[in-house]
């Protein structure tokens, strides 16, 4: 019986994850500690950060088979569904479906949409050349990255960090380099976190103090059809330019014109609630598991951290130099700060505007003059995320 | 590395982009314009149409001080709709606010309240 009794314990312990686990594993553990610190203690976007940390530590415990790569990253490039077959997935398996089907992400959308107004943009349509401009670093980014080595469809995946949206970057990267998801929606979302710091150095590096202190006109009033007819014809106009960008900015258009056409107000509130939550839970948790030890602790990591900011660096150049130009063109009618806000970081980008604006003039209200360019970011990296799938996908 | 891979896929890129948010930029301007152009002549006529409410009937008014909270919403409301119809500061002044009891007038007929009258103004043009 004694016999027995030290068989089962020793077969315990062979069994159990001490014995299995490795010194890059306790690592990732680790790393997922920071990103919790930084998610809950800083609040550095916490709703995704918070899941996709939490996934890595999943991932990453020894033998408890969560999660399993070779599935969804083979040579085939498709689903290997034998083991959903046999039954022997883990349950980070089943939830990444969502992911790897290119749904989570649309769902997000659709739930961006019946959050966002788009009348600043409509009142101010010049607004989407500045969304336009900021979508420039992703393009510096897929140049620098191609430098480095990375291939062109890994290098599309670090440059959409650029574009500062989370679902347009997890949605690309999952169809062009799922191998890379983990970092990338990592460094996306941090990045996205780090707005308030990255931003204002280069806003203020790149315009004058006489800049920075125009007040601009209050936007005229839009009416109710103009804001139910926007997300039809923008639905129309990209899909037909670029199809590969239907799926997101269809979702996104058809939450706005849910939340715009009043009369569906039950499940517009279900789409920015319930519905939104529920996936950014199974998303958030899906992707950071991706970030396996093999995947994420290799120089190519430390590349992808660096090229991130570069684009986010660069979009913001982008847009505040466009900004610049079209202040020039008015006659000094366009503050060029708003143009920082084209990268798509919905509100924070337009707070930061608001923010470096009243620090020179504490009487100018450039928030509602941001939020234009600001979801015309949100349009643009989606309209980006379908050129570089049709390009290189 | 193939400089002109990279570079075609930027351009390629740039332009779409661009295009694309400037053919939007096109379309709601114009949309727009046509909306508000159409609203422009609505106003017209409505401007028409008030001034004489306006010199004739007198708007219901409140004499007591105390009422500041009234005639701050009143004001901000008529502070609205000259902005919204595209009148001038000056054009229109509230010259008194004051509470009225309807009344019969000569021929028998029930003197109606600005309010119920405007309505009807409205329903019947």
């Amino acid at each position: 019986m004694i016999e027995t009794f030290v068989e089962s314990i020793k077969g315990l312990i062979s069994d159990s994850g001490f014995s299995a686990v490795t010194w890059q594993q306790c690592l990732m553990m680790l790393i997922s500690f920071v990103l919790m610190y930084l998610a809950i203690k800083k609040q550095y976007e916490p709703l995704l950060l918070l899941p996709i940390a939490f996934g890595m530590l999943l991932t990453n415990l020894p033998l408890a088979g969560l999660y399993h790569p070779e599935i969804f990253i083979n040579e085939t490039g498709h689903i290997d569904w034998t083991m959903f077959k046999e039954g022997t997935v883990g349950l980070i398996d089943i939830l990444y479906l969502g992911v790897k089907l290119g749904l989570y992400p649309p769902i997000i959308f659709l739930g961006v949409g019946a959050m966002t107004d788009f009348g600043p943009l409509i009142a101010n349509p010049k607004s989407f050349l500045l969304g336009a401009a900021a979508q420039f670093g992703i393009f510096v980014a897929f140049v620098g990255a191609l430098c480095l080595g990375f291939t062109p469809e890994q290098a599309g995946s670090i440059g959409i960090i650029g574009g500062a949206d989370g679902p347009t970057a997890i949605y690309l990267t999952s169809i062009l380099a799922p191998d890379q998801l983990g970092t990338i929606a990592i460094a996306a979302y941090s990045y996205m976190a780090l707005v308030p710091i990255i931003q204002p150095p280069i806003m203020k590096a790149l315009t004058t103090k006489k800049e920075r202190q125009i007040v601009m006109e209050q936007l005229r009033p839009v009416s109710k059809l103009e804001k139910v007819c926007f997300p039809i014809l923008v639905t129309i106009l990209v899909s037909f330019i670029v199809p590969s960008a239907a799926p997101l900015v269809g979702m996104l258009m058809l939450g706005n014109l849910m939340k715009e056409s009043g009369v569906v107000d039950r499940i517009c509130k279900t789409a920015q609630n319930e519905l939104l939550n529920i996936v950014t839970i199974f998303l958030g948790v899906s992707v950071g598991a991706t970030a396996t030890a093999e995947r994420f602790l290799n120089t190519k990591t430390l590349m992808i951290i660096a090229m991130g900011l570069v684009a986010f660096a660069c979009g913001t150049a982008g847009g505040v130099l466009l900004g610049k130009l079209m202040c020039w063109i008015t006659k000094g009618k366009v503050n060029p700060l708003i143009g920082s806000a084209g990268v798509s970081a919905v509100p924070m980008a337009a707070r930061v505007s608001q923010k470096v604006g009243q620090e020179e003039n504490p009487g100018n209200f450039l928030l509602m003059h941001a939020m234009g360019p600001n979801v015309a970011g949100v349009i643009g990296s989606a309209v980006v995320a379908g050129i570089l799938l049709s390009i290189l996908g | 590395m193939d400089w002109g891979f990279a570079g075609s896929v930027t351009i390629t890129g740039v332009v779409v982009v661009f295009s694309v948010l400037l053919i939007l930029l096109a379309i709601i301007m114009l949309a727009g314009s046509l909306l508000h152009r159409g609203a422009g002549k609505k106003e017209k006529t409505e401007k028409m149409v008030e001034q004489p409410v306006q010199t004739i009937q007198p708007a219901a008014t409140v004499s007591q001080p105390e009422q500041d909270g009234t005639i701050a919403a009143i004001s901000a409301a008529v502070a609205y709709m000259m902005e919204t119809y595209g009148l001038k500061e000056g054009e229109y002044r509230i010259a008194e606010i004051k509470a009225r009891r309807l009344r019969r007038s000569a021929e028998g007929v029930k003197q109606r309240s600005a309010w119920s009258a405007a309505g009807i103004k409205d329903a019947i043009r």
